[in-house]
């Protein structure tokens, strides 16, 4: 059948990588290069520069955290581990690196960690990236069509009986990938959490410089994001205590 | 009432040359004046001669009158006041209205301006008062109280908590007296005192008392300042001295010489209690976290240094300076960062204290310690206290204090050195190396998810699915039709066979009717299973079509219209006959 050609056809497109051009490559190689010198400046100048041209890559975001970690600016180190972690929950160096970084900062609170149900949903969607979750869905997808095909058009009965299940199934299959790739998109473009960047910065009760002060958080402690206004986000740390701090304080993950 | 009339005679030798107006006026001393105090009242003419008559004075004693005559010569001019004067003490409480004088000149008679004095209630505790009493009670006689006696005095009686007044107790005598030993100090219990006496003994000038000369000496001075409200007292001071008086015996002079004349007397001078009204600080604009500080201050908050390394020390100076209760002010509480060490304050006191209260100043120097560094601001400490001149209360702030706090030496290490906290396993450990192969450099840009491509794929799959759905229904739809059209041609054809039986049904012949309803279906299953009329039997029927249903179904259409031949009354309505017959030969093509 002609339709078959296409499904086909349409997988082997989606089967091809996206190449990436040479010019990024060499940036990243003159980085690497910087940083076997001990030139971690340039070496954090050029991974920057990659980063501005929307590579989501959780290497680029650990190679950069190890150069600002060895100019000892720990907290942009850790923002950097996090998030290489956030993209790749299994980037081990960076899980590694990260230990090292926050063993440098001051706070140390004792957190509770997330509920088990969310971390094994975490560990699922965090399987693929989001592009690999929506070339799932759409194989997924035309496997259905040709087993709906198989349902409307066979005689037989025991094939008809076949074809309906396995396309229910796989055009199922498909949406619950197609969430996941959603899911995953949204987990990367949302901050939930952040680190304080600034040495020293007081935790306020309301969203005003006036306000009186709550504790006060020194840098690299990761916080997570509750709300936020204009200028000022509420955060909250794993002990439960809650504040307003003025947003350009800390930065996002 | 003593009323005293002085009519009094000026000389005439001047009256001659004096020409001009007369003016004649009277002028009294003090407006307010308290029972039982002296004041003096003057009567003044620019002439000479003439007579003069003084008002009655009633409701005052008068103790005397003196004249005076002043000339004057300017530019040639020669101008003479004369003036008399009375001393005066009221005898009763009130407003009271000295009248006119007269004064007859040249046969003329001149009306002085009259005069209003207010008389209050005696202050039981002023000297005169207290004097008139003793002199009241014990007639003229004097006796040693009245030589020698201690007076406090006060210089004001009524402060707000926390004000300065100053006491001072006087002693004042016309006898010698000896060495003072004190018997009871006075208690000052509800305020907190300082002792500001003079370190040398003191001589004030003399005072006179209802007429008496007595010299006067600062026994002690104190400085007081209520430290609650309501009425306080400062209790009684007593003394013992030993005074000499004079002997009625030995007036002359050899037995003064010889000590006879003067006697030793022990005397205990006791002063009177005085009551004191403390005010409370007004409630309206009390700051909350009122200091407590009374007066006239200043305040600078100052760090001796802004800029500094982490863990290097930094004095904070709070001082406080002015007029008021300055040992009473404490350290103020100042709010450092949570991430300073903080010590408490060293104060620093650089006041006198004398009879206006403390001046000077008091610096508290807080030592404070920065742990982290980053950029802090010092929480502004605002100094607030009553000033009791405007009576309100006032705020001295400060600008804001930034100190700028650098990383110190010790934190500017970049080899990896824990802090201490338990991950001391990790020592002498260093990050891992850089990611460099496989390292994937795509910009999300060309992303596929929720691209276009995406989406259309995604309509592509659900829209396909759609379609062979439709496709598969259109397919079936064809078959069912086939159905159909037999089903629609049976129908027909039944109808053609029962054509005749209509008719005779319509004609209501319906003899002729039921034979024809049997010959019809006869007929027609005769052609239909292609046997010849005279083989063909009811039973014979009825196997050949297989089906029970429609079997049954004619077998009770041809009994029934065999049974009607006979027997016109017997089964249903022709009509439904014929409609059953229909549905026969309709159902019998269909299944075929």
């Amino acid at each position: 059948m002609k339709k078959l050609a296409f499904t086909i056809s349409f997988i082997l497109i989606l089967g091809i990588q996206f190449g990436f051009s040479n010019e990024s490559l060499s940036q990243f190689q003159k980085a690497t290069a910087a940083y076997d010198s001990s030139n971690y400046s340039d070496a954090i100048w050029l991974y920057n520069n990659l980063l501005q041209e929307d590579i989501i890559s959780s290497d680029l975001h650990y190679n950069l955290g190890n150069a600002y970690f060895k100019l000892n600016d720990v907290p942009r180190a850790i923002l950097n581990y996090e998030k290489a972690l956030k993209i790749d929950p299994n980037n081990e160096d960076a899980a590694y690196n990260l230990s090292l970084a926050n063993a440098k900062t001051v706070d140390k609170i004792e957190g509770i960690p997330d509920l088990f149900l969310y971390r094994w949903w975490k560990a699922v969607f965090n399987l693929f990236a989001a592009d690999t979750w929506a070339k799932i869905t759409v194989s997924l997808l035309f496997i259905a069509v040709v087993f709906f095909a198989l349902y409307f058009f066979s005689a037989m009965l025991g094939m008809k009986k076949l074809g309906f299940y396995l396309g229910v199934i796989f055009i199922a299959l498909g949406f619950v990938s197609w969430f996941l790739a959603a899911q995953q998109n949204s987990y990367l473009n949302t901050q939930q959490y952040a680190i304080i960047i600034e040495p020293t910065v007081n935790i306020n009760s309301s969203p005003s410089a006036g306000s009186s002060k709550l504790f006060v958080l020194h840098e690299g402690t990761k916080v997570k994001i509750e709300d936020q206004t204009n200028d000022w986000l509420e955060v909250s740390i794993p002990n439960g205590n809650k504040g307003w701090i003025e947003a350009e304080l800390l930065e996002g993950i | 009432m003593r009323r005293l009339i002085i009519t009094f005679t000026l000389l005439l030798f001047v009256a001659s040359s004096f020409a001009g107006s007369i003016n004649f006026t009277a002028k009294c001393s003090h407006k307010t004046v308290e029972v039982g105090q002296q004041f003096r009242v003057t009567y003044s003419v620019n002439a000479s001669g003439g007579n003069f008559t003084p008002p009655s004075f009633e409701g005052f004693n008068s103790y005397g009158s003196g004249q005076s005559s002043n000339t004057q010569i300017v530019n040639g001019k020669r101008t003479i006041m004369n003036s008399i004067s009375y001393i005066l003490v009221a005898t009763k409480t009130g407003n009271l209205k000295i009248e006119p004088a007269v004064f007859e000149y040249e046969g003329e008679s001149y009306k002085s301006n009259p005069l209003k004095v207010e008389v209050v209630g005696a202050d039981e505790n002023s000297a005169n008062a207290q004097r008139n009493r003793q002199n009241n009670r014990k007639g003229a006689a004097k006796e040693l109280e009245d030589y020698i006696f201690i007076q406090p005095v006060v210089d004001k009686r009524s402060a707000y908590v926390g004000e300065s007044i100053t006491v001072t107790f006087k002693l004042y005598y016309q006898l010698n007296f000896g060495q003072l030993s004190p018997d009871k100090m006075p208690d000052y219990s509800g305020f907190w005192s300082k002792d500001i006496s003079p370190t040398n003994r003191q001589d004030l000038p003399i005072e006179r008392i209802n007429g008496e000369q007595y010299q006067v000496v600062i026994v002690q001075k104190m400085l007081l300042t209520p430290q609650r409200a309501g009425d306080l007292e400062i209790g009684s001071m007593e003394l013992n001295t030993v005074v000499q008086v004079k002997t009625q015996a030995g007036r002359n002079m050899f037995d003064r010489m010889r000590g006879y004349g003067v006697q030793n007397k022990e005397v205990r001078l006791v002063s009177k209690p005085i009551k004191i009204t403390a005010k409370a600080l007004p409630n309206k604009g009390k700051p909350t976290n009122f200091s407590g500080a009374v007066g006239q201050f200043n305040m600078s908050f100052k760090p001796n240094k802004t800029e500094v390394k982490s863990n290097e020390a930094i004095d904070f100076v709070v001082k406080i300076s002015g007029n008021g209760n300055l040992p009473l002010i404490a350290a103020p509480k100042l709010n450092f960062p949570s991430d300073f060490e903080k010590y408490d304050p060293e104060t620093k006191n650089n006041f006198k204290t004398n009879a206006g209260g403390s001046q000077g100043s008091k610096s508290f120097t807080y030592l404070a310690i920065p742990r982290h560094s980053g950029t802090f601001e010092i929480e502004p400490y605002t100094f607030n206290y009553f000033d009791p001149i405007s009576k309100s209360y006032k705020e001295i702030g400060h600008e804001p204090i930034v100190i700028q706090v650098e990383k110190g030496a010790d934190e500017e290490n970049v080899v990896f050195t824990p802090r201490n906290k338990e991950e001391v396993e990790l020592i002498g450990t260093d990050i891992r190396y850089l990611h460099i192969n496989g390292v994937s450099l795509n910009s999300s840009k060309d992303r596929f998810y929720q691209s276009t491509l995406f989406y259309l794929l995604i309509l592509l799959g659900l829209g396909s699915i759609g379609i062979l759905f439709f496709l598969s229904r259109k397919l079936k739809e064809k078959s069912a039709d086939t159905v159909g059209l037999k089903k629609s041609k049976a129908n027909k054809l039944a109808k053609k066979r029962m054509a005749k039986a209509k008719k005779h049904l319509d004609a209501n012949e319906t003899a002729a009717f039921y034979e024809e309803i049997s010959a019809a279906l006869f007929g027609y299953y005769s052609d239909k299973f292609n046997i010849s009329l005279a083989e063909l039997s009811q039973e014979k029927i009825v196997e050949l079509i297989d089906n029970k249903e429609i079997g049954n179904e004619l077998k009770l259409v041809l009994d029934e219209a065999e049974m009607a031949r006979f027997a016109p009354s017997a089964g249903g309505s022709p009509s439904d006959l014929y409609q059953k017959a229909i549905s026969v030969i309709s159902k019998t093509e269909g299944i075929a």
